[in-house]
């Protein structure tokens, strides 16, 4: 039995080198292996392009579940990405962090919900001054 | 101008140098704010260990009077709608060391000077202020942070630079001392605060101000050997500094050392709890002199147990647990009432142990200790000399003959912080909320 210590700060692994397996000097005849040693798949990497703008958000409520981003999602923002039309976006309304597509209505910047059976309920919030794009949506990510 | 004498007959710029000063504007509540959008433009106030008094304060916290270090009970009873947390030390260190990935690459050097600050060397950069432009935009963009940058040709002006960049927002958080002309530069000097020189304390300013020294041009137009006879050859160099003349380098921040072990493998192997304690603490303990020998202060500490790995006719278990401490420290009982606690994490009864061992890491030199607003300086100052007295008796007498003898000491990790926020950004359990509402 192994018990891993809980990392306190992810950041250690946000500054971490790229590992690579050094074998051991061995008397023997060297491992035909040896040069085909590459690092173990980490979903970080697939996830993750800019760590230091890198932030996780949990995401609370159904306005984006056609965008396939459902309540409790736990979503990967990058900061240092701008936004386009159709970006999936958080931005700052008010005093919330809202999770919305940025896009266009009567040509005028917005954020928009995405979820037709409830389209009623939350209709496009039109992007004032007093709202800020806080980063961009790389990904959402969901435990079964 | 004032110059005269032998005293400005030395280089008045020198251009072979050139610093940037960086520093986040109220680190601690600007932090708070990136997550906490409810938190923007208000008066907000961060409490120190304990929540014992202010140690960060938004803008509109000062705009309200509020001074650092004030008692919390007294600020408070005057202000009681005041919004305040206790520190996030977690949260801190996170945007710190991302602020300071971003800063330190903008230059072929530099110096964390403190969890919110650094030095840059600019020396060969073309165009200063669209360096200074540049750093701040990204940091403001990808970490949510506002900075100030100060340059100058010596460290000491472009923290008087820097200083006169958050001071006064007509210059857009960007202020380069060598473009001003020498007339405008005195006449800011004069505008200035000797109190307010880097280096020069309130103890230094009363005793400046009545030796007639009241502004930083006062200071700079002193003569250096007067200056030395009646104060200090270290103000001898402030002064030079504030001239033009750089006298301190920058420190690269390279630790000396990265980690630091100590263990052993038990002579015959341990079941107990206890028996396994009295080893930890003794292992810690000789990891904490070592050090203060080393001048070295530990941020990270990690515990570490085994059973003997070679008898696979006995049931196996190895365990570690790591932890950050508040702050860099050398302290033996700070130190091992961690140790006490992360051992407490990871021990199992029945098995048989062959190994134990502690492994510090995140050193710095001790010389760099000084954002201690955490922790109160004289418990600091107290503490250092209860451990340079156990050093000083295990020297004497032999190793142990004064050592830890466990519980009952403060728990560091215990505190009070009865308003702080999430650990946003180093526990799952506490993300920032993004409505889909």
């Amino acid at each position: 039995m192994h018990i891993q210590s809980r990392p306190l700060l992810p950041i250690l692994s946000l500054l971490r080198l790229p590992y690579v397996d050094s074998p051991r000097p061995q008397a023997g005849f060297p491992s035909p292996a040896t040069d085909y040693v590459e690092t173990t798949l980490d979903l970080h990497d697939l996830l993750v392009q800019n760590p230091i703008a890198t932030f996780y958000l949990r995401v609370q409520g159904d306005s984006m579940v056609d965008a396939l981003i459902f309540d409790n999602d736990v979503l990967v923002v990058d900061r240092s990405r701008k936004p386009v039309r159709g970006t999936i976006v958080i931005a700052t309304i008010q005093d919330d962090l809202l999770v919305k597509e940025f896009s266009f209505v009567d040509g005028r910047p917005a954020l928009v919900s995405r979820n037709l059976a409830r389209a009623k309920d939350y209709p496009p919030i039109l992007f004032n001054e007093d709202a800020e794009i806080w980063g961009v949506v790389l990904g959402s990510v969901r435990k079964f | 101008m004032q110059r005269s004498g032998a005293l400005f007959s030395v280089r008045f710029v020198s251009s072979d140098v050139m610093f940037a000063l960086v520093d986040v504007n109220n680190f601690y509540a600007s932090c708070e704010a990136v997550f906490d959008i409810s938190l923007r433009n208000k008066p907000l106030v961060v409490l120190s260990n304990n929540d014992g008094c202010v140690i960060a304060r938004s803008a509109e916290a000062k705009a309200l009077g509020i001074q650092m270090t004030e008692p919390w009970h007294q600020v408070r009873a005057r202000h009681p709608q005041l919004i305040h947390r206790s520190s996030n030390y977690e949260l801190y260190a996170d945007m710190s060391a991302r602020v300071m990935t971003i800063l330190s690459a903008a230059a072929p050097s530099s110096e964390c000077y403190s969890i919110d600050e650094i030095f840059l060397d600019i020396r060969n950069v073309p165009d200063r202020m669209q360096l200074a432009n540049t750093v701040r935009s990204r940091v403001r963009e990808w970490i949510g942070l506002p900075v100030c940058v100060g340059i100058g040709c010596t460290k000491t002006r472009a923290k008087l630079a820097n200083r006169v960049a958050k001071k006064r927002p007509q210059f857009g958080g960007v202020f380069d001392l060598e473009a001003l002309t020498p007339a405008e530069l005195s006449e800011l000097m004069r505008e200035i605060d000797v109190g307010d020189v880097w280096g020069v304390g309130s103890r230094l300013k009363a005793r400046l101000e009545v030796l007639g020294i009241r502004t930083a041009l006062d200071l700079r137009n002193a003569d250096s050997e007067w200056i030395r006879s009646h104060s200090s050859v270290v103000l001898q160099r402030t002064a030079a500094e504030l001239r033009g003349i750089a006298c301190i380098p920058l420190e690269l921040t390279a630790p000396v050392r990265k980690q630091l072990v100590v263990s052993r493998s038990f002579g015959s192997e341990v079941d107990r709890y206890d028996a396994l304690r009295e080893s930890v603490l003794s292992y810690v303990s000789r990891a904490a002199e070592k050090l203060r020998t080393e001048g070295l202060l530990a941020r990270r500490m990690q515990i570490f147990i085994h059973t003997n790995s070679f008898r696979d006719d006995r049931a196996q278990y190895s365990a570690e647990f790591s932890l950050k401490m508040p702050v860099a420290t050398d302290d033996t009982l700070a130190l091992a009432n961690a140790a006490e606690y992360a051992l407490r994490r990871i021990f199992r009864e029945g098995f048989l142990y062959q190994k134990a061992g502690t492994m510090l890491s995140e050193l710095t030199p001790a010389a760099q200790r000084q954002h201690a607003l955490f922790v109160d300086p004289t418990q600091i100052e107290r503490r250092s000399r209860l451990n340079a007295t156990l050093d000083k008796i295990n020297q004497l007498y032999g190793r142990d003959t004064v050592r830890v003898a466990g519980s009952g000491v403060e728990r560091t990790w215990s505190m009070r912080r009865s308003q702080v926020s999430p650990r946003y950004t180093t526990r799952w359990s506490d993300l920032a909320v993004a409505r889909a509402r």
